[in-house]
């Protein structure tokens, strides 16, 4: 059997193991921990996991192998809905674009399903955590391979459900429960976006298609991607409210991919959803599950790229988010909210890529983001294990002694991405840049340019205060109830076992060197990522060479090897300025370091609002609504009232009335009942004459 | 035949019952309503015996009248040794007293 023939019969393999993984450790993993111990789950986890991975190895190798012009493997399981003109299958679309994915999600899930067999040990909802991140697999997975846009939004629901869950995973903490339900509601709010587009763009196909009386014996599936890319021209001189109807959907598209992708305006749940354990900010919020959008637009591109109006809505947005992100990270005091916000500006470039039609560039820069990303945040996990869940900076510092794994890893992805040749970020995010400019973005293009050396800035920053200098964990003010054992703690600090640190290696390995699959032509390279893709994508304008380009790499290796510099000299050599800094300018401070009160203002602009709608409909509700039901309660009462007294006097009454009648004779008659013989006879007598006297009367005789 | 007509028989037989009837009902104690009931029965017999003797030829009134005497005989010895356990169980023979067929 070829290679092809078993993704095209087994594909669906890669989804069914984590779902049976999630079924196994969600429904009898409670029974199984209590009885064997935490090992079984994270075997099952890890395993299944590892199955997906394989076969995802396997359609990559197929899809790789295969032909020019057949990179594209579909795997039919089943026909879902077959409801009138809508048609839709389960089935799996493996092409380029989506087995690149499917091996970064399968890959960097299987490595921190790894990470997390230690790092949640001990936690008493092992199985649970286990069952969501195998669920949270399996749906992101059923996003990248769903060959119609149905399927395809499940999967979007579902990571989101995943996230949501993985969120508020320690949910008896008020705060992260809170988290949760914020990543879940602004998420919602992109959602209804992108079902809205979804919704447009079937009915506008279904009135091109169906409207001209065409019958055809099978309705073709009208969202499937492979169609969509043969008959998305069909709507392409359609107007609703004049605008072009390609640019309404894509706009509706994008609102879900700044929900899912945290991107200006929806970005704010992102943050927050740092609640949750740090190999699920790793995998969801960093690697995989925010690139949602990202991959969505890529998927879609064919419409996309119908809709310049859109595209440059998203490549500003994107330049935007990217440099806004990137000022609030520059003065987070939390490890994992400054990779947070890392998280969203390099989201930010991705969408920059996307914007301008450099496809291939942003997905790129997926790939090498999703490496280091995940990286930095399992290291961030590991500095917290060993700093017994500390996760200030402040209180950090000298860790490059204790942790030296750690330590090298952290250091390599931050080289990645601050953009330093020739680590991986350096490749990807030159793409992009260069790209912008060459389609002629040159504002966004400086936008991203400034955010370079802001990145390799803060990550700088990071670096400088976590792991050089002196050990501060002692100066923490002892606020903090929950660990209250200041003394031990510095002895404390120590290198993470091999399970953590394993992963951080292999990650730390492809963040150093995922960049060369992408070398540019410019640097001699042959650009063998944006030539995979292109199946996809199409075909570039063939990159002449352009002395530009030379300048522009030279001027963004200058931007983070400045931002290095800066950050290096403020937080090494002069570690007295930022303190100085920030008093002179101290209202700027205030406002970047409370992310420009974003947060206040939504909650001013919407959940107020939202608030105090909900406190009307309650009030509606149990004024209104409960007077009316009580009314009719009420009148219920009284009919119900009305005819149980009749019942009981009238029915009642006469059954009663009947049985007294009879007593009543009773008791009467049992007063002639004397009991005396004499009056028997009295009676008797009496009645005697009585007849004899009536027969004589009667005969008339005496 | 006699100058006893038969209306002077009747005449007594009547005067026995009612005299019986009287007994029965104004006595309080048992045994005179015994008695009582015992002129009944006797004013009844003297009714056999006079119808008898007046209107058939043969003796079947008189030998009735025979009957109710032993039947009297034999009830009078029921109806003492009634008596007997009644007082045994109640302790007076008044008939007022016995009131337990009240209803």
């Amino acid at each position: 059997m070829s290679m092809k023939t078993f993704i095209e019969q087994y594909g669906f393999m890669i989804l069914l193991s984590p779902l049976l993984g999630s079924a196994i450790t969600g429904l009898a993993g409670r029974r199984i921990q209590k009885k064997y111990g935490a090992r079984p789950i994270g075997l099952i986890a890890c395993g299944s996991v590892l199955v997906s991975f394989i076969i995802a190895l396997a359609a990559f190798a197929a899809v790789a192998g295969a032909r020019e012009g057949e990179k594209t493997i579909i795997c039919i399981v089943f026909n879902w809905l077959s409801v009138g003109d809508l048609r839709a299958d389960v089935s799996f679309l493996f092409d380029p674009l989506s087995s690149v994915m499917i091996l970064i999600v399968t890959g960097i899930g299987f490595l921190i399903h790894a990470y997390s067999t230690e790092y949640m040990k001990g936690d008493s909802g092992y199985y649970r955590y286990f069952s969501y991140l195998n669920l949270f697999i399996f749906s992101m997975l059923l996003l990248v391979l769903g060959e119609n846009l149905l399927l395809m939004f499940i999967g979007w629901e579902g990571v989101g459900l995943c996230s949501y869950l993985l969120i508020s995973f320690w949910f008896s903490e008020k705060a992260n429960a809170i988290a949760g339900n914020k990543a879940f509601i602004v998420n919602r709010v992109g959602d209804f976006g992108f079902i809205l587009g979804i919704l447009a763009l079937y009915s506008l196909l279904k009135d091109k298609i169906f409207g001209g009386g065409l019958v055809v014996p099978v309705a073709p599936s009208l969202l499937s991607f492979r169609f969509l890319a043969e008959n998305v021209h069909l709507i392409n001189n359609i107007d609703i409210f004049g605008v072009s109807a390609a640019t309404v959907i894509c706009l509706c598209l994008f609102v879900g991919a700044t929900g899912k992708s945290a991107q200006i305006p929806l970005y704010v749940w992102l943050p927050d959803a740092m609640a949750g354990p740090t190999p699920v900010s790793a995998l969801i919020h960093a690697a995989t599950m925010v690139t949602a959008g990202i991959y969505m637009i890529g998927r879609l591109n064919f419409l996309f790229s119908m809709s310049g109006t859109s595209l440059n809505v998203i490549a500003t947005i994107g330049a935007a988010t990217a440099l806004f992100a990137a000022t609030v990270g520059c003065v987070q005091n939390d490890i994992k909210k400054v990779l947070a916000y890392s998280t969203v500006s390099q989201l930010g470039y991705m969408f920059l890529g996307m914007g301008v039609t450099a496809y291939s560039s942003g997905i790129f820069h997926l790939v090498t983001h999703a490496f280091f990303k995940a990286c930095l945040f399992l290291c961030a996990g590991s500095i917290i294990l060993g700093m017994h869940h500390e996760q200030d900076i402040r209180w950090m510092g000298g860790l490059k002694r204790y942790m030296p794994k750690t330590f090298l890893t952290f250091m390599i992805a931050t080289l990645a991405i601050s953009g330093v040749p020739p680590f991986s970020g350096f490749f990807s995010k030159d793409e992009i840049l260069w790209q912008a400019w060459k389609t002629g973005h040159q504002g966004l293009w400086l936008v991203g340019f400034m955010t370079t050396g802001m990145t390799s800035f803060y990550m700088t920053r990071l670096v400088m205060v976590t792991f050089y200098g002196e050990n501060r964990l002692h100066l923490r003010p002892s606020t903090d109830d929950r660990h209250d054992h200041d003394d031990h703690h510095r002895d404390g600090v120590k290198e993470s076992p091999s399970s953590v640190t394993m992963p951080l290696v292999i990650l730390a390995f492809f963040s150093g060197v995922a960049g060369f699959i992408g070398v540019p032509a410019a640097l001699g390279g042959g650009n063998h990522f944006e030539h995979f893709l292109m199946p996809v994508f199409g075909h570039h304008a063939v990159a002449h060479h352009d002395p530009m380009e030379y300048v522009l790499m030279f001027a963004s290796v200058a931007a983070s090897l400045g931002g290095i510099g800066a950050g290096v000299f403020l937080y090494r050599i002069r570690p007295e300025l930022p303190d100085i800094i920030v008093s002179k300018i101290k209202m700027v401070h205030r406002i970047v370091y409370n992310k420009y009160f974003v947060d206040e203002i939504y909650a001013f602009l919407f959940v107020s609002g939202t608030m105090l709608m909900t406190r009307v409909f309650a009030s509606f509700d149990r004024y209104v609504i409960d007077l009316f039901v009580d009314l009719t309660a009420h009148v219920l009462r009284f009919k119900s009232y009305i005819s149980g007294a009749i019942d009981r006097v009238i029915v009642d009454g006469l059954v009663n009335g009947v049985a007294e009648s009879f007593l009543f004779s009773g008791s009467q008659l049992r007063k002639i009942q004397t009991g005396r013989i004499q009056a028997y006879v009295m009676v008797l007598l009496f009645l005697v004459v009585l007849g004899v006297s009536l027969v004589v009367i009667l005969k008339g005789e005496v | 035949m006699g100058i006893i007509a038969i209306q002077s028989y009747l005449i007594i037989s009547l005067f026995l019952f009612l005299m019986g009837i009287f007994t029965t009902i104004s006595r309080k104690n048992i045994i005179g309503i015994f008695m009582g009931i015992e002129l009944i029965l006797n004013s009844s017999a003297l009714n056999f015996a006079a119808f008898s003797r007046f209107s058939a030829h043969n003796l079947e009134g008189q030998l009735f009248s025979i009957f109710i005497i032993v039947i009297a005989a034999a009830e009078a010895a029921i109806a003492l040794a009634l008596m007997l356990s009644i007082y045994r169980r109640f302790g007076d023979i008044d008939a007022d007293k016995l009131d337990s067929l009240k209803g």
